[in-house]
Parts: structure tokens; C-alpha cells; sequence
């Protein structure tokens, strides 16, 4: 899979990271068990600190996309599903668009909250 | 496998399988019928084997033909195999040639030694002049030149990515990596099973023996899993298993000429699987399909097959345009 990372962009490199896996995994290029490269080796091939390649792969793990385990790397989950990745993404899409707008974080978590309570 | 093989040549291929069987074919079609038209008017035992021109060997009539005919099956399947296994490479006319040279010397001897022996009541009596020898080596040669000219020219190597490749839309200041994991279970099983018959051998007959089988269990299990990484380093192979630093072969982006991406057929092209090294190239082939060609600076190839290799070409060549600009200005 590929990972990319921009330095220009001010989305965060390890949010870069973790949107290459999202990606990688929304468009199918990667199923569920496939082992992600350890984070040293991602973090020697993009140049970038092994910690923010390891902030990215928490992230990733908080949506239950990838499982962190000790020895084994970083694994896709069973349950990361294409839509699940996309839905991942629209995630991301609403709260860059919110922050766009000048929205603090409660706002953003406000917003949602309201449509949910709509239903 | 066969299916690239297929695609690439959907005709010539099993053309030329069946100009290798097809000498043999006629030679068991006409032998069969010789013997089925003079079976009544052999001796029992034949006379086959002479010495001078005497006969010294006597086998029974049905067991002759059978043996000759299950020699002429196996010769048939042997050089239709042996073509069909390696259709790309350059021996193939040669192949034909020799199957045709072969059917019709065997088959002119076999006939012969038949048609000698209708309506003689004494078998020790049949003579075979010596200059028959000559005429089937005759025979045979005429029939390879034969062979060799319908065979044709060597079939054409596989089309090589060239011109056109892919590049990756990557901005001036952005960095990509590539990576991802290839493994093959058969390696895998035999390289376990090595390192454990290892041990038992080592734990009951002494470990000087159980040496060597450890050996080749270490050596075989990091080429069961690899990663195949690509960034602005150029290309890297490591075994999944180990530390990352450990590397199986690295190949820096300054000795790339250019990359590209097509199927690769181990068995054909490399003669098997594993880590491979041939005429003009090595590679890690781990199973036939995807694999990424890398064309080096010393006129050698580097092949490795992995799926999405086309995503890894493209990232290959952008970074190898950016070294060269970076060297040119």
C-alpha cells in the first residue's frame, strides 16, 4: 500500500499517514490481515519521526481499523471493511470542513450530536 | 501462469507444443498400423537386435511393439512438456527439431526391423545390412532440418514495459512510501519442517546432522515472507520476520534505469521459485502473476513479484526521475 506524506499540508503528517491506510482500505487495495510495515521502517522510509507514525496507527486503531499488538506490528482488523474506511473519511471531511468554519471541537461534537438527536 | 502465457500468445504457443508431440504421434499412429496389417506373417520371437548385421535379440512381436510404442508415448509427452514449460525462450525450434529428428530416426528402425522380419519362418536368419544405420541417421537429420524450418524463428520474449510508464502524482515537497508483504505458504511449511526435523534428527543421531537441516530451515524461512518496500531510498526486500534493518537485497534508486511492471511466469522464466538468478537478471519469485521489473544501470534485471506492483512502478520512477534531476542540476 502506499503511504503518503506532505510536509506543505496542515493536516497533521501522522493524520496523513493514518488517511493513506484509510484510503488504501476504503479503494480495497488492502484486506483485512495484512500486516502494516513496523513503524520504524514507515518512519525511516518517509523520513518523518517513528512517533508520528505511531500517532497515525493509534488513530487508525481508534476506529478499529488496524489492531496494535505487541511483536506482530500493526495488523488490518477483520472488521475494517471498505465502508467502514470511507465512512472513516467522511469523518474527517466533516470535521475539516467544521474547523474550516472556525468551530472549537464541543461544536463539532455538538453538531453531531443534534443529527443524531434528530432521528 | 498459463493464463499470462496464454494472453501473451494465445495461438503460437500450443502451435508449437503440438509440432513437438505431433512427430511422435505419427510415428505411434504408423508402427500401430504396420504391425496391426503384418502381425500374421511375423515369427514368434522377433528378431530386434542385431550385431553386425546378425540378429542377437529375440523378444515375443506384441511385446516389441508395446515396448516401442511406450518409449515413443513418453519421448511425445516429454517434448510437449518440455516446450509448453519454456515457450518464451529461444531453445524452443531447437526443441522441435530434436522431437522430430528423434520420431522419424526411432520410427524409421522400428518399421525397418518390423518389415524385416514379415514372412521369415526362422528369425535367426534376418539380416539388416549395416548401411540402414546410415539411412535413419539420414532420415533423421532430414527430418530435424524439416523440423527446425517450420518451427520458425525463436518465439519473441515477453513484451517488456518500456516507453510509457507510469509516473505518481507526487507534489515537489511530498514523500510517499511503498510497501507491502509477499509470502508463500509452501516455503513457509518447508522451511518449519526443516528447522523441526532438524532438531529431532539433531536430539537422536546427533547434531552434526541435525546441522545442515537447520541451516537450510534458517536459510529457506526469511524467503517465505518478504516485504517488498519502495521509497525515496529505491527498492528494498527484507524478510517480515526479522528486524527491519535486515535486508535481503537493496537496490538504490542510482543504479535504476527504470522500472515497470508485467506477469511473470517463475516456472517458464526462472526455472522455479524462491530467489532466483539467471542469465541477464535475478529476482525473488514467490509465485507466477504481478511483479515489479526493474531495469539496472549494469544492463541486469531485478524481479520481484508482489501484487499492486504497478502503484510501486510508478513511485519507483518518479523518485528515480527526481535523483536523476537532482544529479543533473
Amino acid at each position: 500500500m502506499l503511504f503518503r506524506v506532505d510536509p506543505g499540508s496542515s493536516v497533521p503528517l501522522g493524520d496523513q499517514i493514518a488517511a493513506s491506510v484509510r484510503g488504501a482500505i476504503a479503494d480495497g487495495t488492502v484486506d483485512a490481515g495484512e500486516r502494516l510495515p513496523a513503524a520504524r521502517a514507515l518512519a525511516a522510509s518517509l523520513g518523518v519521526n517513528v512517533h508520528t507514525v505511531l500517532r497515525g496507527y493509534q488513530r487508525l486503531k481508534e476506529e478499529g481499523l488496524i489492531e496494535l499488538r505487541r511483536g506482530r506490528g500493526a495488523v488490518v482488523t477483520g472488521a475494517a471493511s471498505p465502508a467502514r474506511a470511507r465512512l472513516g473519511e467522511a469523518a474527517q471531511r466533516l470535521i475539516a470542513e467544521a474547523r474550516n468554519l472556525g468551530l472549537s471541537d464541543e461544536e463539532i461534537v455538538t453538531v453531531v450530536r443534534t443529527g443524531l438527536a434528530g432521528r | 501462469m498459463k493464463s499470462a502465457e496464454r494472453s501473451a500468445s494465445p495461438s503460437t504457443g500450443s502451435r508449437r507444443t503440438w509440432f513437438a508431440v505431433l512427430p511422435f504421434v505419427v510415428v505411434i499412429v504408423v508402427l500401430g498400423g504396420l504391425y496391426a496389417v503384418v502381425a500374421g506373417r511375423l515369427p514368434d520371437p522377433l528378431a530386434t537386435h542385431f550385431t553386425g548385421d546378425r540378429a542377437d535379440g529375440f523378444p515375443s512381436a506384441p511385446g516389441f511393439v508395446a515396448g516401442c510404442l511406450a518409449v515413443l508415448l513418453v519421448l511425445g509427452v516429454g517434448a510437449g512438456l518440455s516446450v509448453r514449460l519454456r515457450e518464451h525462450t529461444p531453445e524452443v525450434p531447437w526443441l522441435i527439431a530434436g522431437s522430430c529428428a528423434t520420431a522419424a530416426g526411432l520410427g524409421y528402425v522400428m518399421c525397418l526391423t518390423l518389415l524385416a522380419n514379415v514372412d521369415v519362418p526362422d528369425p535367426a536368419a534376418v539380416r539388416q545390412p549395416l548401411w540402414q544405420t546410415a539411412v535413419s541417421l539420414g532420415a533423421a537429420l532430414l527430418a530435424g532440418v524439416l523440423g527446425r524450418l517450420l518451427a520458425g524463428a525463436a518465439p519473441a520474449a515477453p513484451r517488456r514495459a518500456r516507453g510509457a510508464t507510469p509516473r505518481l502524482d507526487l507534489p515537489d515537497g511530498a514523500t510517499a512510501g511503498w510497501s507491502r508483504t509477499i509470502s508463500s505458504p509452501p516455503l513457509v511449511v518447508l522451511g518449519v519442517a526443516m528447522l523441526g526435523a532438524g532438531v529431532v534428527l539433531g536430539v537422536l543421531a546427533g547434531w552434526l546432522g541435525g546441522a545442515g537441516l537447520l541451516l537450510g530451515g534458517v536459510a529457506v524461512l526469511p524467503l517465505a515472507s518478504v516485504r517488498v518496500t519502495v521509497d525515496r531510498h529505491g527498492l528494498a526486500l527484507s524478510p517480515a520476520l526479522l528486524p527491519y534493518r535486515v535486508r535481503l537485497r537493496r537496490i538504490p534508486l542510482d543504479r535504476i534505469v527504470e522500472a515497470g511492471s508485467r506477469r511473470i511466469a517463475c516456472l517458464a522464466e526462472f526455472g522455479g521459485w524462491g530467489y532466483r538468478i539467471r542469465a541477464g537478471g535475478s529476482g525473488l519469485v514467490l509465485r507466477s502473476g504481478e511483479g515489479i521489473v526493474v531495469r539496472l544501470t549494469n544492463g541486469r534485471e531485478f524481479v520481484v513479484t508482489v501484487d499492486d506492483a504497478a502503484t510501486a512502478v510508478a513511485l519507483l520512477n518518479t523518485y528515480t526521475d527526481r535523483a536523476r534531476a537532482r544529479q543533473g542540476g
